[in-house]
């Protein structure tokens, strides 16, 4: 306290104000350039500052890391519910794009026949087995779907209604063993009965039954539905000869078909729920 | 107290204010505690040599670091020298009212420290030349002041080892 009244420190207040003074006097005269004072302690600190921060930069890194690690967890969590979103909208969008190719296909149906009445549905299961080969779909009898109903694509038939529950329905396809219709060779207007084959349907095909000996059916031709019968609509795509043999008795011949619609990559079909037969 | 001793202390305390200071404009400022760096380790070498030395030695602590903060740190002009200067003088009379001079103690001083730096520089910077928010300024202190802490024990250490070897340090 005496030490305090003696007021021996005030001389180095004085300095400390004229130390200041020259600083803001030398930094507004120089226009920002470095004091002599300034210059000296960094002419002493630059070597010291330039070593310690060698040594920081090795070990900065590890800190930054440390101090961000939080916020990029926080990031990363919120990337991550940011690409989940993105995904499914991504995957939101292929679907209404499937599902508009769909519908396209059958306004596309619907101006040739215009009695043609749709049904979109979406497959839920596979029922690809040794026995047979079907599909189940999310719709059913409440959506209007009936047993013996055609299954299409844009790319042709898939099959027909099988068997029908509430808000189901099985598909029995064009190669199932389970598969006969009446058929007409696009080209040659010959009539004919696909159907499905046990052997053809590991392959992943099907047959066309009764050709006449001297038809002129070849490799590539399309098959469609020839609406006889009342079954299914007239003109449908079934699918395209691979292949024509002879039966074993020599009467007639039968060709090796491919379906036209690719059963491995679809998800959505149309149900043709009515149609207006024509013969 | 020789002459030569009290030379070498006053050497001692200037390189490791000098170090302090370096350290706080490299190393340190990488670190981060409780969202703040520990940028306060000057003024707190300053209040332990004020603590233990009076206020003669408190303002001419002071005096050299605050010099130097405005000599190496961007921007100050003298703000530094003038307001290290206060503190010292501050501590010294603190001092006088509290009389246990030990570590703890030296962390109220630091924070009498950070408070007083804090107004100075509010006085200069804000209400001279109106910049920025005042409420933003003084809402860091109490985790500038838990970061300095940490690294307050060194300083201390040192400090009372330069002034032992200086035969101060009995009372210390």
């Amino acid at each position: 306290m005496k030490e305090f009244f003696s007021r021996s420190w005030l001389a180095i207040v004085l300095i400390a104000v004229l130390v200041a003074l020259i600083m803001g006097i030398c930094s507004a005269v120089t226009g920002g350039r470095v004091s002599p004072i300034s210059d000296l302690f960094n002419i002493l600190a630059s070597p010291i500052q330039s070593l310690t921060t060698s040594i920081t930069d090795g070990t900065s890194g590890f800190f930054e890391k440390l101090n961000d690690y939080e916020k990029l967890e926080a990031e990363n969590e919120e990337l991550r519910k940011s690409l989940a979103d993105t995904q499914k909208k991504l995957r939101d969008a292929e679907k209404a794009s499937l599902e508009n190719d769909q519908l396209r296909t059958a306004l596309d149906m619907k101006t040739k026949d215009e009695s043609l009445v749709f049904e979109s549905a979406e497959i839920v299961s596979r029922g690809d087995s040794n026995l047979g080969y079907t599909f189940t779909l999310d719709k059913g009898s409440i959506n209007g779907i009936a047993v013996n109903n055609c299954v299409v694509t844009t790319e042709g038939m898939v099959g027909y209604i099988s068997e029908v529950g509430v808000n189901w329905s099985v598909v029995t396809t064009v190669i199932d063993t389970g598969m006969e219709a009446s058929a007409i060779v696009s080209r040659t207007r010959e009539v004919a009965s696909a159907e499905g084959d046990y052997e053809l349907m590991h392959e992943g095909k099907f047959k066309l039954s009764y050709i006449t000996k001297e038809s002129q059916i070849v490799r590539g031709d399309t098959v469609e539905t020839s609406g006889f019968g009342g079954l299914f609509p007239k003109g449908i795509i079934i699918g395209r000869v691979e292949e024509v043999k002879s039966e074993a008795h020599g009467i007639t011949k039968y060709a090796i078909l491919s379906p036209t619609v690719d059963f491995q990559n679809i998800d959505h079909v149309l149900v043709i729920k009515e149609f207006k037969v024509t013969e | 107290m020789e002459k030569k001793t009290v030379r070498y202390k006053w050497m001692l305390y200037a390189l490791l204010m000098f170090i302090s200071l370096i350290l706080e404009t490299t190393l340190l400022s990488h670190i981060k505690i409780f969202g703040a760096t520990p940028t306060h380790l000057l003024p707190y070498a300053v209040a332990v040599i004020a603590m233990l030395e009076g206020t003669t030695s408190g303002a001419l602590a002071g005096l050299f670091a605050g010099v130097m903060s405005d000599a190496l740190l961007p921007a100050a002009d003298g703000f530094y020298t003038i307001t290290f200067v206060f503190c010292g003088i501050l501590i010294s009379f603190l001092c006088n009212f509290v009389f246990w001079k030990s570590f703890w103690t030296t962390l109220l001083y630091l924070a009498a420290a950070m408070l007083v730096t804090r107004i100075l520089y509010y006085i200069f910077f804000f209400v001279i030349f109106g910049k920025g928010e005042v409420l933003s300024l003084f809402f860091t202190l109490p985790a500038e002041f838990l970061a300095t802490a940490i690294f307050a024990p060194v300083i201390y250490f040192l400090v009372i080892k330069i002034a032992k070897w200086a035969g101060l340090g009995e009372e210390a």
